[in-house]
């Protein structure tokens, strides 16, 4: 294989991938979800409704908070559907996957080339997003300078950075395939997203079979979860890591695999 | 050395279903470089055979090869073929260069390459002002412009073009088939399908005529025609004295009819064994010295051999 070329083709269709995302409606959607923790927690800064500021400990459990419910498990995650499902499932529906069809690409590559240009896209917003939200919370308090360059604040930040990075690359893949093998991926992302979402209240072996189980075990805090939860130890960071990335390449993998074998038969879709 | 498959676009016993619904059934085909149109009304199953033809769909049954490459081998046969499809959409947010320079990238060339090769095909659709401007403001005749430019522009061997009239205004057909032509010359194949006849009869080595998802003839148009015994040719015959050749051409078995025209000036001979019909209008004319205006055959087109083998005239644009 010329790895020069293949490189070549996947920079190729990830910076058409690009382009058009520019001006795809349903970006509209993302950069709402994106950036509403911004916003809200910009309006509360210039509010400065609180007549008492928080310690910073209790920063750090409100922004553990607000990430692992609604950035993580909500934001993130129904993005991801939103796109990823899309790459291929919308060129069918809008008629245009026979335009890199027709090209002497492998397929694999594409899948490859739009998986990467989706991911580049969300986790730039999503990274973008929560380093700002991140930033504008701690600002709140007189001793963010210290909690960042002497006290843990830069390595919370560097981990929920690097956590909504690897959810991109997770659910990018899980949705990338699912919007490739189902006419109405909706379904496929509810029946996922109830899984990640309790993925607490299951036993340790099924906890282990989702994404946010290693997810999870990268974030500095751990949230309370209610008398239901299953509290198992966390993975090993690297293992997670590892883990994660594992979980996005099999399914891109397998998205190319599936793409192999698609037809153009737009009026069956 | 190459075989002749290396050369040639093969369909053996390729049959195509979706669903319950049939596209094309048990077509076997060989097609050779030059100018091959498909023919046949809406829903005949052309735009299914082209699609086979270029990898898009895979057939149910059978298998389809071009100059000896499986469509299961995209990175070598798509190499091997340009499709100018009839499938409207673009890619949004696209200009017409993007379009074409993103997909000699795609290709292989490097950027400098793939930049001043855009701009040749482009240049050649006369698309070099609106380039730059988005597709989906594009008209119908811009968008087949630039999905001609699409398929020509990594110079393939295997020109696969459907309706690749429509849309365009007089002057850019006249082009396009000019185009196709000298592709066909230079050894290229170029299947088209159209359902403009007289396009059809003037461009086309060759015809594959198609019914109901089947291959109901193909080949030449000539020969395709003198194979239908059933149908005698018709020849148009314009001269000063028609009664005359009319009462002598009844000498031969195989004329089965003549009819003079109303003006006087004409008659129309149906004959099954055309070879010899000719020696005898000879032979008539010499002897009784009459001025011919033209002789010609008159149903040796595409459009009368259709109808001859299907019926009815619901010539579309499947």
């Amino acid at each position: 294989m010329n790895w020069n070329l293949v490189i070549r083709q996947i920079r190729t269709i990830s910076k058409v991938e690009i382009a058009r995302y520019v001006l795809a409606r349903r970006w509209l959607g993302v950069y709402l979800a994106a950036f509403a923790p911004v916003g809200l927690l910009a309006l509360d800064r210039l509010i400065q409704s609180r007549r008492t500021i928080p310690s910073i400990s209790d920063f750090s459990q409100i922004y553990a908070v607000l990430f692992q419910t609604f950035v993580l498990r909500l934001s993130v995650f129904l993005s991801c559907a939103l796109v990823f499902s899309q790459l291929f499932r919308g060129e069918m529906l809008e008629k245009t996957l026979h335009f890199y069809l027709l090209t002497p690409v492998r397929r694999e590559v594409i899948a490859v080339g739009k998986y990467l240009a989706g991911v580049t896209a969300m986790a730039l917003i999503f990274g973008t997003t929560t380093l700002l939200s991140n930033l504008l919370l701690y600002s709140n308090s007189p001793s963010m300078s210290s909690f960042f360059f002497e006290g843990p604040g830069m390595s919370y930040l560097g981990a929920y950075v690097l956590v909504v990075v690897l959810a991109c690359a997770a659910y990018g893949g899980i949705f990338m395939l699912a919007g490739l093998l189902f006419r109405n991926p909706i379904v496929a992302a509810f029946l996922v997203g109830v899984w990640e979402a309790f993925y607490f209240i299951l036993p340790e072996t099924l906890q282990k079979l989702t994404v946010m189980h290693y997810l999870q075990s990268l974030l500095p805090l751990v949230i309370d979860r209610g008398p239901f939860s299953v509290i198992i130890d966390p993975t090993n960071p690297i293992l997670s890591v590892l883990v994660v990335i594992g979980i996005a390449v099999g399914f891109v993998f397998l998205s190319g695999k599936v793409l192999r074998r698609t037809q153009i038969a737009y009026s069956a879709d | 050395m190459a075989s002749s498959e290396d050369r040639q676009i093969v369909f053996d016993n390729v049959s195509k279903s979706y669903g319950e619904v049939l596209g094309v059934n048990h077509v076997n085909l060989s097609l050779e470089p030059g100018i091959t149109s498909l023919v046949g009304p809406n829903g005949a199953g052309k735009t299914t055979l082209m699609n086979l033809m270029t990898g898009l769909l895979r057939p149910s049954k059978g298998t389809v090869s071009v100059l000896g490459v499986s469509p299961s081998d995209p990175e070598v046969f798509y190499r091997n073929i340009g499709y100018c499809s009839q499938f409207e959409a673009f890619p949004r947010g696209l200009s017409g260069y993007q379009m074409v320079h993103s997909t000699l990238m795609l290709h292989g060339l490097s950027p400098q390459k793939a930049e001043e090769r855009s701009w040749n095909v482009i240049e050649r659709v006369g698309m070099t002002e609106a380039a730059r401007r988005r597709v989906a403001g594009y008209s119908k005749g811009m968008r087949q412009r630039i999905r001609l430019a699409l398929a020509l522009a990594h110079d393939p061997k295997v020109l696969v073009l459907d309706e690749p009239l429509n849309g365009l205004d007089p002057m850019a057909r006249n082009e396009a088939i000019e185009l196709f032509r000298k592709f066909a010359e230079s050894g290229m194949h170029v299947v088209i399908s159209s359902h403009i006849m007289h396009e059809v009869d003037i461009i086309s080595d060759r015809v594959v005529m198609m019914s109901g998802g089947y291959v109901v003839a193909e080949g030449d148009i000539q020969g395709v025609r003198h194979e239908m015994e059933e149908h005698p040719i018709q020849i148009l015959i314009r001269c000063d004295r028609p009664g005359l050749i009319a009462a002598n051409v009844f000498e031969q078995d195989s004329v089965v009819e003549a009819r003079i025209h109303s003006d006087g000036l004409g008659l129309l001979v149906s004959t099954r064994d055309p070879d010899r019909f000719y020696d005898l209008l000879n032979r008539i004319i010499l002897q009784h010295r009459i001025s011919i205006e033209a002789v010609s055959p008159a149903d040796e087109n595409v459009h009368a051999v259709y109808q001859y083998l299907v019926g009815g005239n619901g010539m579309g644009t499947s």
